[in-house]
């Protein structure tokens, strides 16, 4: 298994291909003695919906945290562009991240704000127009992610059901205009109808958008609906990445383990299973 | 590079073992040491970075006055019934004691100094640790725990800007601001048992405790309370930042808040007594 980790990583010496819109360069991260990531590298190119797969507890979403600039890795380098953000000060970087949103599991609703407050969150920082305009933005944002019932501007996070906070998460993304997104497990804990409504969502966001998507997931529909290229998160490090085709007929173990969620295979050798 | 995440719990320092169990109070001790010495450099940066974004845009000044509604009107009724009935008691002990010296006339004089001095401003800032403490620590550990606090930073709003520096402003505000009328109804419960226990008129009452009682007592008291709501506003703020786990996380922070803040209040109080006795 080991030798397969090394064969899929790739080399950081390698120079990055010119259109890699994200690079990750040998991102090691630790908690304490828990080491999650160990030497990540992987690139995001422009334009594309980039899915990350893995077991859960692997470290997807640190990963998109990393790459937000939520988290600073103990080593290795983390670009957008030609900007290395892992090193940026906390005033340039929060400048930065401005260009980038993140769409929560939890969808990390602000709880003392109504919905209205929410979405118009990111103008009202930005405090570049005027209340009404922000208002419009806000009616706009939220017809975007078909929630036109104008009663749930007043409401509060905890008045909505659990798909309803996920379309408020993204309405408040996309107030940011942002030109990256990073979805963390968009599907996760909803039902399979309303799982697919969102996955129709990130759709209707990229082509309305054009952002270059990171999506991490563990919903294998998800994957293939709306992923352009796969990568797969393993022990801290990415030991795969192709494109959704060549991830339906792969012949690596431990990426058809995971696809066909067997629990008997390479990536969970040794290990407890669930 | 100054970072949210340094203020999350980085785990347990870890002592290797020692060759025999002789040493094991020497390395607990070294590892509490080493605990207690990373809480303050962590407490003291946080504390360090949100004076500095008090004069920095953008000023949020609607935030700060909720906070500080927050803090001093809703506290008020808490902050009152404390001072009251303290400034009972205060004169009712103190005039039965001096009543053995036959000195109970000296009562106003002695129970307004301690009032100024030390009972209104200590006892309202752990009624305030109690209530708006824990209060603080609770909302900011859900909101750390629910990842409110990451899509802050991901939306490009400084954490510390937009939670700490409101409720540090309104804690270092309204602590002494209620303390003041802690002041004042102290004094007027102390009356209240001065007239019906010790048989003293209001007006000797307060002719005495004005007698006695010098601006500088005031003074004393008041300047307390600004460092003790700065406690309290920082520590509340550190461990709500610091929460991770779930409900019981956020519990168990809320409770440390109100056992630290206590804590550093009362060891703040002796020190700063000595530095005001020789600076007023």
């Amino acid at each position: 298994m080991i030798s397969g980790i090394e064969a899929t990583r790739i080399d950081p010496a390698i120079s990055p291909k010119p259109e890699a819109r994200i690079r990750l360069v040998d991102v090691h991260l630790a908690f304490g003695p828990q080491r999650v990531l160990r030497g990540v590298n992987l690139e995001i190119f422009s334009g594309e919906t980039l899915v990350v797969v893995g077991r859960s507890g692997e470290g997807k979403s640190v990963l998109l945290k990393v790459i937000d600039g939520i988290l600073k890795p103990d080593k290795g380098e983390v670009w957008v562009e030609d900007q290395r953000i892992d090193t940026l000060p906390p005033r340039a970087l929060n400048e930065f991240r401005r260009r980038i949103a993140m769409v929560f599991q939890g969808a990390a609703l602000f709880d003392s704000m109504t919905v209205e407050e929410n979405v118009a969150f990111p103008y009202r920082e930005r405090r570049l127009l005027a209340d009404k305009s922000i208002r419009e933005r806000v009616v706009e944002n939220l017809r975007r992610v078909h929630l036109v019932d104008p009663g749930v501007l007043r409401k509060k996070p905890a008045e909505l059901s659990g798909g309803m906070k996920k379309r408020v998460g993204v309405a408040r993304a996309l107030s940011m205009e942002p030109e990256i997104i990073l979805w963390d497990e968009p599907t996760t804990g909803l039902d399979p109808v309303t799982a697919d409504a969102i996955n129709d969502l990130i759709l209707e966001v990229q082509q309305s958008t054009h952002a270059t998507s990171v999506v991490v997931t563990h919903d294998m529909a998800s994957v293939f609906k709306v992923g352009n290229r796969v990568a797969m998160l393993n022990q801290g490090v990415i030991v795969y990445t192709g494109t959704v085709e060549e991830t339906r007929e792969t012949e690596n173990a431990m990426v058809s383990q995971f696809v066909q969620g067997r629990a008997q295979g390479p990536l969970t050798e040794g290990l407890p299973v669930g | 590079m100054m970072n949210l995440s340094q203020f999350s719990d980085p785990g347990p320092v870890v002592v290797e073992q020692a060759p025999s169990d002789l040493l094991r109070p020497f390395r607990s001790a070294r590892q509490w040491f080493e605990q207690a010495c990373r809480h303050a450099g962590a407490l003291s940066i946080l504390l360090g970075m949100a004076l500095v974004r008090i004069f920095q845009p953008p000023f949020r000044f609607r935030q700060w006055i909720a906070q500080m509604e927050q803090v001093g009107v809703h506290s008020l009724a808490v902050a009152l019934l404390t001072a009251t009935f303290t400034g009972m008691v205060m004169v009712l002990q103190t005039g039965v004691q001096l009543g053995r010296f036959q000195s109970e006339t000296m009562t106003p004089g002695i129970a307004g100094i301690a009032l100024l001095r030390e009972i209104a401003p200590v006892l309202t800032s752990l009624a305030i640790a109690a209530r708006v403490g824990a209060g603080i620590t609770a909302e900011l550990g859900t909101m750390k725990v629910t990842e409110q606090i990451d899509a802050l930073e991901s939306i490009g709003t400084d954490p510390i800007h937009y939670l700490v520096v409101p409720r540090l402003v309104a804690c270092m505000v309204m602590v002494p601001a209620l303390t003041i009328l802690a002041d004042m109804v102290g004094i007027l419960g102390g009356c209240l048992i001065g007239v019906t226990k010790l048989g003293i008129s209001v007006r000797s009452y307060l002719d005495i405790t004005f007698h006695w009682v010098a601006p500088q007592d005031f003074y004393s008291g008041f300047l307390k309370t600004i460092v003790f709501g700065g406690i309290v506003a920082t520590i509340g703020s550190y461990l709500g930042l610091r929460s991770s786990g779930g409900a019981e996380g956020v519990g168990t922070s809320t409770t440390r808040s109100v056992v630290a803040a206590f804590i550093l209040i009362l060891i703040s109080d002796y020190f700063l007594t000595e530095i005001l006795l020789k600076v007023l």
